[in-house]
């Protein structure tokens, strides 16, 4: 539903007539961060651990990998596993079954530091069904408006994010970012549509995460820097990371389904 | 042992009222001869005595205590002709005076205050005042003349954004500034998103801004109070004026009720974006909605000699829908009820019964939803101020100010089979009261004094759900509380104290400390104004903002009060400020609360203004230098930082020249060093997409700004009752791209590659309007 507002929004801006341009702004080199993106999958899936160092701003080279960090993944029953480096800053475990509704906690050591973070496994939430209707243009042109259904639970607070992938491209900006909670919608069936009109032909792929409330609010911030630096101070997304990292450590489950629009 | 001190506080207190043997009163009103109208601050002298004389009041009203004689009074207001009245003073009379504008010549535009050398005589001080007739040719966007574009190029008034209506006053905050329309306030002082401010000057008959030093008659806010006045309207013929702009019109009808003794005026405006859609060949263009409209109307009567009532009313609504898909509106609602009574030749009374009420509505219609949210804030006050004049050198202003506020934060209703839920947040209520006292006193000839003291009070009530939150601002317990049962109650007392010491006729120096409670606070997500910002009040979580000003300045006037020069410092102390957690929630949550955070900040300043207020070029120039700096526990490691509106430098020129009868010129130029900003000091990736990182916060400083505004305005016709001209202005006359935001994200082609993106709102805007008066 935000969508539709910052697109009501956009189209207000349009009429005023505005310019918009590259500009040099001077900007200091902060001190190098720890970067860690991790994250696990309920089922059996590979456990994907990235340690990365940041950047100044301006700077054209891939930031640098970390490949000498000690990652330990364990659970509330005790579990305790290391996570080995693959090299480019990665960190894969194949063959690691998660548990929907466990407790996870991550450890990274490096370099003297250590940093934990902790993320509970929510109940795996399935898509319903995908579907294609053709819609006459409004906001958008016309077309076919593509949309994956799914039923929330009721009585329980649920965090989403929705990825999708156009004819096998994934869709992978910053304005992709696609992030849904029931706070309207407690107990209701769900819609996730994309904010365009498809051709016959065009295939999309719908895939449902579910995660706790930390790694939403991370998410959350995390578009906020991204899509929404008007407002009063942009800021750091809220990690879920102690000890001074950014990134996030997130424990997910996954749904997909996949479309073919025809006629 | 205290007896000594206790009998001089008790002589300092009653000085003002003890009584001096054989005193008479004259009082009466003084209004414009031409239609009636009141002039505020207009002075009555003694012939040959200066220092003895008296002001009007907001209503016209004076009252001269002298001792038994024979005088000649002289009645006097800039830009109108003085007039002598011969009186045989011996008891109690009333003498009502009219007097005439002069007939304007080109060498004299005078701009209507009241006395010539009030800057450098009156002991209020920080005080900005507009005529708004003066600001007809100050170049403004969009060629609508606007009072709050016009006093954001005043020293110490910082305009909130390119093009917004939100103002900061000395460092301060956009929610601190009471805005208010005889003498009723005004939630959202903007429309478009703040392009345009709700104020249609042809309604209006004055409008000070007092940065400081205010009066104790005020209060709840903490940086400023934005007292503007409505007309009254003509009460000896009809007379309708108004404009046709390329982006609204507006037409103002007056005339009198019965002759001399009522009048009315009805003003209105309205915006027409919209129709120029209904033009496009697209169906979703012609479906749409985009306009705004101001009404303000008023009447007043004289119900006896001492008695008159006043009816005020100000209806606007900022509409915008989007092929029945979206509509989105929002607006003001404001009453007045007002009755003045003269109770004795020394005392005048007025007491006003008010109604305000704020709210929008967002409605959305799409895949067979119907949603309606809505938000609303509602206020009933009653007022009641008295003036008491017990001599020339002293005018004694008590009374009260009882508010009952209601809040409605939020509702979210749907109809029929919807996949949303209905929900509504708990409403709030408050009741704010005050009461003050304050006498303004010349002590001697050159030292004039204003003291008083207002307490003021905030009983946050229900019936409502009251949260509690732990540090972090997680909810610990929740209570229900019935109606009218106090949840929190917040008061304290506001001390107001200012001095003037005349050196010479021509400059003197003034200090002023004064104090204010805030009790209410505008969360805003964004640092343009938008109509979701929300009001919520002082609550068990929530504490009131503290305001402590201290300001000093020297005053001197040039070639015969020609020019008006001033040079004022101030020092603010800003105690329970209020911002956010990173990432807070602010729209419709029912623990709004849990989300903020509190902490102080100081913000300190010099301000230049040179004023030419006579001759063919009028205008001023303003110079500001100035820092608002916050402290937060929470926010960027306990470190102070640069609020927002921190500007360091800030420069105005506004000219206003009369080539001659039928042209005038008229064009502003603003300069002003960057806001601060954050600005990341690095980047890394997430989930491959590049993310810049942050440090300090507002550690950096957005481009500097400046621009050249130009109007003409030709004037075609013009008769002692008609005129009809042309007004052409071009806002930004040098198409400098101005940052309105610069943001840091990675390159639409080379996502490898990041990049700062600066977005400028207005280039030239050109804009004609088209005036008529009869």
């Amino acid at each position: 539903m935000s969508k539709r507002l910052s697109l009501f929004v956009a189209f207000f801006a349009l009429i005023f007539s505005s310019c918009e341009k590259v500009v040099d702004i001077d900007l200091d080199d902060a001190d190098p961060q720890y970067v860690i993106e991790a994250e696990v999958y309920e089922g059996v899936d590979t456990v994907e651990v990235q340690i990365f160092r940041s950047t100044d701003y301006y700077g054209k080279s891939p930031q640098p990998p970390i490949d000498h960090a000690v990652v330990i993944l364990s659970d509330e029953t005790g579990d305790s596993t290391q996570i080995p480096a693959a090299g480019q800053g990665r960190y894969l475990l194949p063959d690691f079954t998660g548990v929907a509704g466990r407790r996870y906690d991550l450890s990274v050591t490096v370099d003297g530091k250590i940093f934990t973070a902790r993320a509970v496994m929510q109940q795996p939430i399935q898509i319903d069904s995908v579907t294609a209707e053709f819609r006459k243009a409004d906001f958008r042109s016309e077309g076919y408006e593509v949309a994956a259904r799914f039923t929330d639970p009721a009585g329980v607070q649920n965090f989403y994010r929705v990825i999708y992938t156009i004819n096998d491209t994934l869709q992978n900006e910053p304005g992709d970012l696609y992030l849904l909670n029931d706070k309207f919608t407690d107990g209701k069936v769900m819609k996730a549509d994309l904010f365009r009109r498809f051709l016959p032909g065009d295939k999309i792929e719908f895939e449902l995460r579910t995660m706790d409330e930390k790694v939403f609010d991370f998410f959350t911030t995390l578009n906020d820097v991204l899509n929404n630096q008007e407002g009063p101070a942009p800021s750091n997304p809220n990690t879920n990371i102690q000890g001074g990292a950014l990134g996030y450590f997130g424990a997910f489950t996954s749904s997909r389904k996949t479309i073919i629009v025809t006629d | 042992m205290f007896y000594k001190p206790v009998q001089y506080l008790l002589m300092l207190l009653l000085m003002p009222v003890m009584a001096m043997a054989q005193n008479v009163t004259v009082s009466g009103t003084i209004k414009d001869a031409a239609n009636g109208e009141d002039l505020i601050g207009a002075i009555v002298t003694v012939k040959g005595q200066t220092t003895k004389g008296a002001a009007a009041n907001a209503y016209g009203f004076y009252s001269l205590t002298l001792p038994a004689g024979d005088y000649t009074l002289v009645y006097q207001y800039v830009g109108y002709s003085s007039r002598e009245e011969v009186i045989s003073l011996q008891k109690n009379t009333t003498l009502n005076v009219s007097l005439s504008p002069v007939s304007r010549n080109l060498d004299e535009v005078v701009v209507r205050t009241e006395r010539a050398d009030r800057n450098v005589s009156a002991t209020q001080m920080s005080v900005f005042r507009l005529d708004p007739k003066q600001i007809e040719s100050v170049p403004v966007l969009f060629g609508e003349k606007d009072i709050i574009k016009t006093l954001q190029l005043t020293p110490g008034v910082k305009a909130a954004g390119e093009g917004n209506a939100g103002f900061f006053v000395r460092g301060g905050a956009a929610d601190q500034n009471l805005i208010l329309l005889d003498e009723a306030p005004v939630y959202n002082a903007s429309h478009l998103l703040g392009f345009f401010s709700v104020f249609n000057s042809d309604a209006l008959k004055d409008v000070s801004l007092y940065k400081g030093a205010m009066p104790a008659e005020f209060g709840g806010r903490g940086s400023s109070v934005m007292d503007v006045k409505m007309r009254d309207g003509n009460n000896k013929e009809f007379s309708a004026s108004g404009g046709i702009g390329l982006i609204a019109s507006r037409l103002t009808v007056e005339g009198p009720i019965v002759k001399d003794k009522g009048s009315f005026i009805i003003s209105g405006r309205r915006t027409y974006a919209d129709l120029f859609l209904k033009l496009s060949s697209d169906e979703r263009l012609k479906n749409s909605k985009l306009y705004f409209y101001d009404l303000n109307v008023k009447g007043n009567y004289q119900l006896s000699a001492k008695d008159r009532i006043f009816v005020s009313g100000y209806f606007g609504r900022d509409v915008f829908g989007f092929n029945d898909l979206v509509g989105f509106d929002w607006g003001n609602a404001t009453g007045t009820l007002r009755w003045n009574h003269v109770l004795s030749s020394k005392i005048f009374s007025n007491t006003s019964f008010i109604f305000s009420n704020y709210n929008y509505r967002v409605k959305l219609f799409f895949d067979d939803e119907d949603i309606t949210i809505k938000s609303s804030i509602q206020d009933l006050n009653l007022k009641q101020d008295f003036t008491f004049i017990p001599n020339p050198n002293n005018t004694i202003k008590f009374g009260f100010n009882i508010i009952h506020h209601t809040f409605k934060p939020g509702s979210f209703q749907v109809s029929g089979n919807s996949s949303f839920n209905s929900q509504e947040l708990t409403g709030r209520k408050a009741l704010e009261g005050a009461v003050y006292v304050q006498n303004d006193m010349q002590v001697s000839d050159r030292l004039g004094l204003q003291y008083g003291l207002r307490y003021s009070g905030f009983n946050f009530m229900g019936d409502a759900t009251a949260y509690t939150f732990d540090a972090k601002g997680n909810k610990i317990s929740e209570r229900k509380y019935k109606d009218w049962e106090s949840i929190t109650y917040y008061g304290g007392l506001e001390p107001r104290v200012a001095a003037k010491y005349q050196l010479n006729n021509v400059s003197s120096v003034k200090a002023s400390y004064n104090r204010n409670y805030q009790y209410m606070h505008l969360l805003s997500n964004s640092t343009t104004a938008s109509p979701t910002d929300i009001w919520v009040p002082s609550s068990n979580n929530v504490k009131p903002q503290i305001v402590d000003q201290f300001s000093a300045g020297y005053f001197r006037n040039f070639k015969d009060n020609m020019f008006e020069v001033s040079v004022e410092a101030y020092y603010k102390d800003l105690k329970n400020q209020i911002d956010y957690k990173n990432g807070a929630e602010l729209i419709f949550n029912e623990l709004v609360e849990g989300e903020l955070v509190y902490g102080k900040g100081t913000a300190y300043g010099v301000e230049l203004l040179i004023r030419k207020q006579t001759g063919r070029l009028t205008g001023w120039l303003s110079y500001t230098l100035s820092r608002s700096l916050r402290n937060f526990n929470d926010i960027n490691n306990g470190d102070a930082y640069p609020a927002r509106q921190d500007r360091i430098h800030d420069i105005a020129i506004v000219a206003m020249y009369d080539l001659n009868k039928k042209l005038k010129l008229s064009a502003n130029w603003i300069y002003y060093t960057g806001s601060a900003a954050t600005f990341p000091s690095g980047k890394y990736t997430i989930n491959g997409m590049q993310v810049p990182y942050y440090t300090e916060r507002n550690g950096y400083r957005m481009p500097n700004y400046h621009r050249l505004d130009l109007g003409l305005t030709w004037i075609t016709r013009k008769t002692e009752k008609t005129e009809r001209s042309w007004n052409f202005s071009l806002y930004n006359a040098y198409g400098r791209q101005n940052a309105y935001t610069i943001s840091f994200r990675q390159n639409e082609d080379n996502p490898a590659q990041t990049e700062a993106v600066q977005v400028a709102l207005f280039t030239w805007v050109p804009s004609i309007t088209y005036n008529f008066k009869f």
